[in-house]
């Protein structure tokens, strides 16, 4: 029998703790809760850099200046910056003044390429006479064939290769001078 | 009037637009043709060669399953990124020279890494995302059942032991008074 409040209302019984509700509940919500953690762990605009530690692509393409033809095998033997760039590309031209000084200053210890994507061969030329920087050879990327082989998802990005062709690192984004210079270092330039 | 025929032609101009291509296109023949490094990641082609309708086919197909590195969730097939177009070009080339779809898959993967797949390999963590949504079925239809035993009908009741019943029965008789509440409410507020 129901027994009634002071009020007149029916005395609500004192809530009792369910403990097969309340295991059920966390079993389910724990391990979403864990999920959610790692993935707000993670920064989304870090890359994955699946040819770090890789041989780099071997490449083949023609060159701005002359239209030769420059494959990897030529290069190899020597450390190396490889640049993927563009003229349409605002941080591309942030970043260039850097590529150029460290081509300058390492030049003779390691090589610098740059890999022009998705542009016009008139675009670059009168880009690079805009930026006055021919320090180092600029090589067209037909069809972005070498940006697919290097996993390239937007430029720009720098590759650190060593003399044995195996990429050492790779930077996504303007490259700033303290890292290009310090990566270059490492690389076995010496100023 | 003069606006709705304008949106209609911006329409119909802007997919034209997107498919500019902002590189040098070279030829067809450049456009066939292998990079240096895929003979020398996935090994000579194993299949024969493919032209044709059953070429544009198998790389729509293979499209499909590769994902756009610039964009949010598309796949190459769907979207109009020159990034997109770039990598179905070199999709379309490998078939073309006689790869399997499972090694054009992996060239990309070896490039891109796991997050070029649409679809995650069912293999180590991906496999929650695979077993999950499984789990959670089960669990819901278990509920679900669970939820309908516990509502028996009156005939079900009945043949219940008499102990049960009384429990039943005591159950009902506790919500009356609540429910003589709310009768005289609503009189009242009638």
């Amino acid at each position: 029998m129901t027994t009634l409040d002071d009020d007149g209302f029916p005395e609500v019984p004192p809530p009792t703790l369910n403990l097969r509700a309340l295991g059920i509940g966390l079993a389910v919500v724990v391990p979403l809760l864990i999920l959610l953690g790692l993935g707000f762990g993670r920064d989304p605009h870090v890359m994955d850099k699946p040819l770090v530690g890789k041989q780099a692509p071997a490449f083949s393409m023609p060159r701005l200046s002359d239209g030769a033809t420059i494959s990897m095998e030529q290069l190899v033997g020597k450390p190396m910056v490889v640049n993927f760039w563009a003229t349409w590309c605002v941080p591309c031209a942030q970043e260039h003044p850097n590529l150029v000084e460290a081509a300058r200053r390492y030049g003779d210890d390691v090589q610098f390429v740059g890999i022009v994507y998705q542009d016009k061969n008139e675009a670059v030329e009168a880009w690079l006479d805009r930026h006055g920087g021919r320090a180092y050879p600029t090589l067209i990327d037909v069809n972005a064939k070498a940006a697919i082989a290097y996993g390239v998802y937007g430029v720009p990005e720098t590759y650190f290769i060593g003399a044995d062709g195996t990429i050492l690192d790779k930077h996504v984004g303007p490259i700033p001078w303290p890292v290009l210079d310090e990566q270059v270092r490492k690389l076995g330039g010496k100023s | 009037m003069r606006r709705l025929i304008l949106l209609l032609a911006l329409l119909l101009v802007t997919p034209a637009v997107a498919q500019d291509d902002r590189g040098e296109q070279g030829t067809d023949r450049d456009a066939l043709a292998l990079g240096p490094d895929v003979e020398r990641t996935m090994g000579p082609p194993p299949g024969p060669t493919l032209t044709g309708v059953a070429l544009a086919a198998r790389t729509d197909a293979l499209a499909h399953v590769l994902r756009c590195p610039v964009c949010q969730g598309l796949s190459i097939a769907d979207s109009p990124s020159e990034s997109s177009r770039n990598m179905k070009r070199q999709v379309n080339a490998m078939i073309a020279a006689g790869y399997e779809d499972e090694q054009i898959v992996g060239y990309f993967e070896t490039a891109y890494g796991e997050f070029v797949r649409m679809v995650p390999k069912p293999v180590g963590f991906n496999l929650f995302v695979w077993i999950i949504p499984g789990i959670a079925l089960l669990g819901g239809l278990g509920l679900v059942g669970a939820t309908v035993r516990r509502r028996t009908s009156p005939a079900q009741r009945a043949a219940l032991p008499p102990a049960a019943r009384q429990a039943a029965r005591e159950s009902d008789e506790a919500l009356d008074p609540w429910l003589d509440q709310v009768r005289e409410e609503l009189t009242r507020g009638s």
